[in-house]
């Protein structure tokens, strides 16, 4: 009788528990910080693509496609106006190898020239190399910009003992990024950086249109280090590391 | 960059991946995936002890321009799912791609499905980077090197393009094959480096020049 009613009294008390547990331990469900649970982000674009130091092609597609790696190609679209010696075959590549590999060709300008930076040739800047493009690679999702040095003056400045024409300033000024944001694109890089350190390494979360870069320059241990320190920082801190190569798999950097 | 600089860069990036530390993608792609994941959510909206469903809210808009709707922002977002059990799996699943669907008990997670369709786990670290490979390499065509052209392996036995880029980018030999197993000739080559591509798989080559 004892035995009975003491059950009697310990039964809510059971019941209370399992549904009390039953409800708490539901399961759960995020989205990671980065693809694949990675710790961090990186991503690399080839200079120039069909225009000039975009290096060795056939290395860049073979020597990425067999580890895997994707990799984004800053295209200046109006060909013939760059060196006068890009045609066809290099549309031709980028449908037929680059973009099925995985790679991207990246927007970067319909000319490469410095005048363009005028509001009223952003539409020429942007638009029309966007849809030049994607005309020639239907294929390519071509919703990025990669700024560029090049804004040339027109004029030849004495620079040391030679004279030539130089970069007074970076092509993204705000009032590009503001007209960016109202096309079709989803971001854009701007401000490239050599600074050594964790600097040019974007944080986890940052406003797309402005993505930090970093400029890789002449090789060699230091700038190897340097590298891989970037690569770390992007790892602690969840970040993103975008770097811009020249030359490619060619011997001078 | 020299050769030897690229292939260390890469080599770096690709121990970093086989680790699990590093996500390698286009710039494009990493800005939409950093978009998508601060401005969707998941959340799991039933769960009975055997079966947890899971939705995406994707109705937080993106990009404020009028021309890209969040329909642009649909690759694919690493989830990481964890039972009453407290046991985890990680999946890629796509935001506009239904619900999801998480078979499991106490001994693990047996299946996770979207929209009906199977996900694949994402294994951890290196196991990862082999277990991917070995699905590449087993799936469909693969290029060799012979002397005196390229064999294409072609497991399906459906017709496959070869086709060889010069330097240049000019496509030199285009030929289609058939069969498991097939030779195409490059003899006719100028020396050179060529990239041979077929389907998914790629192969560069060097044509030499004869000797004196």
């Amino acid at each position: 009788m004892k035995t009975h009613s003491t059950s009697l009294r310990v039964l809510p008390v059971i019941l209370l528990t399992v549904v009390t547990l039953s409800s708490a331990q539901t399961g759960s469900a995020r989205i990671a910080l980065w693809k694949n649970g990675a710790r961090g982000a990186y991503s690399m674009s080839g200079d120039d693509y069909a225009c000039q130091y975009y290096g060795n092609l056939t290395t860049i597609d073979t020597t990425t496609a067999h580890r895997g790696i994707h990799m984004g190609l800053t295209t200046v679209s109006d060909f013939p106006s760059c060196l006068g010696s890009c045609s066809e075959p290099y549309w031709e590549f980028a449908r037929n190898v680059l973009v099925p590999h995985g790679h991207q060709l990246i927007s970067h300008s319909y000319d490469h020239q410095w005048h363009l930076k005028t509001q009223a040739a952003l539409a020429l800047i942007l638009d029309t190399s966007q849809a030049h493009i994607q005309a020639h690679v239907p294929a390519n999702e071509c919703r990025f910009f990669g700024d560029y040095g090049g804004m040339w003056t027109d004029s030849m400045i004495k620079v040391g003992p030679f004279y030539e024409r130089v970069e007074p300033q970076p092509i993204m000024t705000d009032s590009m990024v503001n007209y960016m944001k109202h096309q079709d694109f989803v971001g854009a890089r701007m401000g490239g950086t050599t600074l050594a350190g964790c600097s040019g390494v974007n944080p986890s979360s940052y406003d797309p249109f402005r993505t930090g870069y970093v400029i890789w320059l002449n090789g060699g241990t230091s700038e190897h280090d340097a590298f891989r320190q970037r690569v770390q920082c992007a790892i602690d801190s969840g970040g993103h590391l975008n770097y811009e190569f020249h030359n490619i798999g060619e011997v001078v950097s | 960059m020299g050769f030897s600089d690229w292939i260390t860069v890469l080599n770096y990036l690709k121990s970093r991946v086989d680790a699990g530390d590093l996500w390698v993608e286009t710039p494009q792609r990493v800005t939409k995936y950093m978009m998508e994941r601060d401005n969707y959510t998941v959340s799991v909206t039933a769960d009975n002890g055997s079966a947890m469903t899971i939705e995406f809210n994707t109705s937080a808009e993106i990009n404020p321009s009028p021309m890209v709707a969040n329909s642009v922002y649909s690759d694919s977002l690493t989830l990481v799912i964890t039972t009453r059990y407290n046991q985890s799996v990680r999946v890629n699943a796509a935001p506009f791609g239904g619900a999801i669907t998480v078979q499991y008990g106490a001994g693990g997670v047996t299946s996770v499905t979207q929209n009906g369709v199977p996900l694949q786990e994402i294994p951890v670290g290196v196991a990862q980077a082999r277990s991917t490979l070995r699905a590449e390499r087993s799936a469909g065509t693969a290029l060799a090197r012979q002397p005196s052209g390229i064999l294409v392996r072609n497991p399906s036995g459906r017709p496959v393009t070869v086709r060889v880029y010069a330097l240049s980018g000019q496509c030199v030999v285009e030929a289609q094959v058939t069969g498991p197993g097939n030779s195409v000739a490059t003899n006719g080559l100028a020396p050179g480096l060529y990239t041979a591509v077929a389907g998914s798989a790629s192969i560069a080559f060097a044509v030499q020049a004869r000797g004196r």
